[in-house]
């Protein structure tokens, strides 16, 4: 169970000068196997609010725990995807995937087992020697994504791992993300700032505005995981997304906006 | 010569484009070479001077030369100043630049001091290190070190530098200490351009190597150019020129490739 109680975060310059306030106060609990969604704005703190879970920053004030332990640093309970894929050019597919298992000093032929069984999983073998530059935007995300799976990690933290890559693939992606947690279930952060890509993975929205970064509000999505047959040509969905969309609008026309990174 | 052959084999009928493309530019490239060396015959055959030789005496003075013990005896002197001076700028700047890469404060106060070396013509700091340290080994190894350390420095730099920021990210979040990050993120990341400043540095290095001994501490190469000018010996003193410049371009040619293998995983060299 990841508790965020009251977490603020202020970003400071190095002169000491100017100071941004990137999270204020943030409550939010998230549950073991529970898929959330952080949506919000481009620039209201849904990347530092998931680097401050993985123990990749410190914050300002309150307190983040997991398990009752405070965060003091990144752990092997925690695997970050990247949305830029952050894939290491100069090594093949799977010393990329083996990666964490390497710095665990996981042995060659084990963590060879572990990344070639994942990399079968996600539909990509045959391209354990391709180097990165070689593969499609999605294939690398599939092996950012093998990578985090390899350490065997309780909680993904997901920062828009889908958002560089085109609306056909996305689908794609979000589809196989889905299957894998179903196969084995996954604590997840998702952050995006697509209202569909939200509707279609999380069990619950945290929505957030910007100025400083707030929860605004937490939407539990009516559907259960895996999504039944059909269901995003129900009324509902629809009217979900919508409502999103209305808040986001809300938000821009308050100061904030909606489009970029 | 190859494209040659395949026009041979094929008959007269066409070639394919890559062919056609290939042959026209060799047959440039073979073309651009007669015209200068005839161009260079007739000039200096037309304007007699006493440091002027054509292109045949050139060649002729060339032949004598590369049997020559004497050349092999200058080539050694210089290169060996050369090797110590690059091998020594070497393994002192590329630790300097990942420092310098790495830890920012560092740079910072560092900064004003590598711009300005690495503007300053080095030519004009030669006589400094004459007077300082005289005209032996020593000198010619300095000098040579200071053409290629700069840039070396620099490149190195900026290669850390200029490293995906998320990769590091990436590794820290996967728990790498900081003595796996270099191993496995800042080394690699760093090493084409780390590869580039060496190749560049090379270049310098050899420059120096030439620059020092006509400037000032006449041995090698640079003495036998210089009393071959002396004694009036222009055929000569355009064959040694000829050497200079095939070692420059089979060092470079040498270094291009073992940066190529050291970073086949790039696209293309930086
Ligand atoms: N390293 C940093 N230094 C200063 N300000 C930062 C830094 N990182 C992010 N910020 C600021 O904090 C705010 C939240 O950023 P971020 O968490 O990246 O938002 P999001 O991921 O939702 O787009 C933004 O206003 C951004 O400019
Ligand atoms: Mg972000």
């Amino acid at each position: 169970m990841i508790e965020i109680n009251g977490c603020s975060k202020v970003y400071r310059s190095r002169d000491g000068t100017r100071e941004v306030q990137a999270l204020d106060r943030v409550h939010l609990t998230i549950a073991e196997k529970e898929f959330v969604a952080l949506l919000g704005p481009s620039g209201c703190g849904k990347t530092t609010l998931l680097k401050i879970i993985g123990g990749l920053l410190s914050w300002t004030e309150g307190d983040v725990r997991i398990d009752g332990k405070k965060v003091t640093g990144p752990g092997p309970d925690r695997a970050l995807v990247f949305q830029n894929f952050a894939l290491m050019p100069w090594a093949n597919v799977l010393t990329n995937v083996a990666f964490g298992l390497e710095l665990k000093g996981v042995p060659k032929e084990a963590r060879t087992g572990t990344a070639m069984r994942l990399l079968e999983k996600i539909g990509l073998a045959g391209f354990e020697s391709a180097y990165p530059r070689h593969l499609s935007g999605g294939m690398q995300q599939r092996v950012g994504l093998a990578r985090a799976l390899a350490v065997n990690p309780v909680t993904l933290l997901m920062d828009e791992p889908f958002g560089a890559l085109d609306a056909q693939t996305r689908r794609l992606m979000q589809d196989d993300l889905l299957r894998l947690l179903d196969q084995e279930p996954k604590t997840v952060v998702f952050v995006t700032h697509g209202m569909d890509e939200a509707v279609r993975l999380a069990d619950r929205i945290v929505l957030m505005s910007a100025r400083p970064g707030r929860v605004s509000e937490i939407i539990d999505v009516p559907f259960g995981r895996p999504r039944p047959a059909g269901y995003d040509s129900e009324p509902v969905f629809n009217e979900l997304k919508n409502y999103l969309w209305e808040k986001l609008k809300a938000m821009q026309t308050d100061g904030g906006k909606v489009n970029g990174g | 010569m190859k494209s040659l052959r395949i026009w041979h084999e094929r008959g007269w009928k066409k070639p394919t484009p890559a062919q056609a493309d290939r042959l026209w530019k060799r047959s440039m490239q073979l073309l651009f070479f007669i015209v200068f060396f005839i161009v260079w015959e007739l000039f200096a055959r037309l304007n007699p001077g006493l440091l002027m030789a054509p292109f045949s005496r050139t060649v002729t003075a060339w032949l004598e030369l590369i049997v020559s013990p004497e050349l092999y005896d200058a080539l050694w002197t210089s290169n060996q100043a050369m090797l110590i001076g690059f091998a020594l700028a070497t393994i002192t700047a590329i630790p300097l630049g990942l420092l310098l890469g790495r830890l920012e404060r560092i740079e910072r106060f560092v900064d004003p001091y590598l711009n300005v070396l690495i503007v300053t013509p080095m030519s004009a700091i030669i006589p400094l290190i004459i007077i300082s340290i005289g005209i032996g080994l020593a000198a010619r190894v300095l000098v040579v070190y200071v053409f290629a350390f700069p840039i070396i420095v620099v490149n190195t730099r900026t290669g850390l530098k200029n490293l995906e920021p998320t990769l590091i990210e990436m590794a820290q979040a996967f728990g790498a200490s900081e003595l796996q990050l270099w191993k496995k993120i800042l080394l690699p990341g760093a090493t084409p351009a780390m590869m580039a400043g060496v190749r560049l540095g090379l270049g310098r290095a050899l420059s120096g190597m030439v620059v020092v001994e006509l400037l000032l501490v006449a041995v090698g190469l640079g003495r036998m150019l210089l009393s071959a000018m002396g004694f009036f010996q222009p055929a000569r003193m355009y064959a040694i020129i000829v050497v200079i410049i095939i070692e420059v371009v089979l060092v470079m040619s040498i270094a291009r490739r073992i940066e190529a293998r050291l970073i086949s995983w790039k696209p293309r060299l930086a």
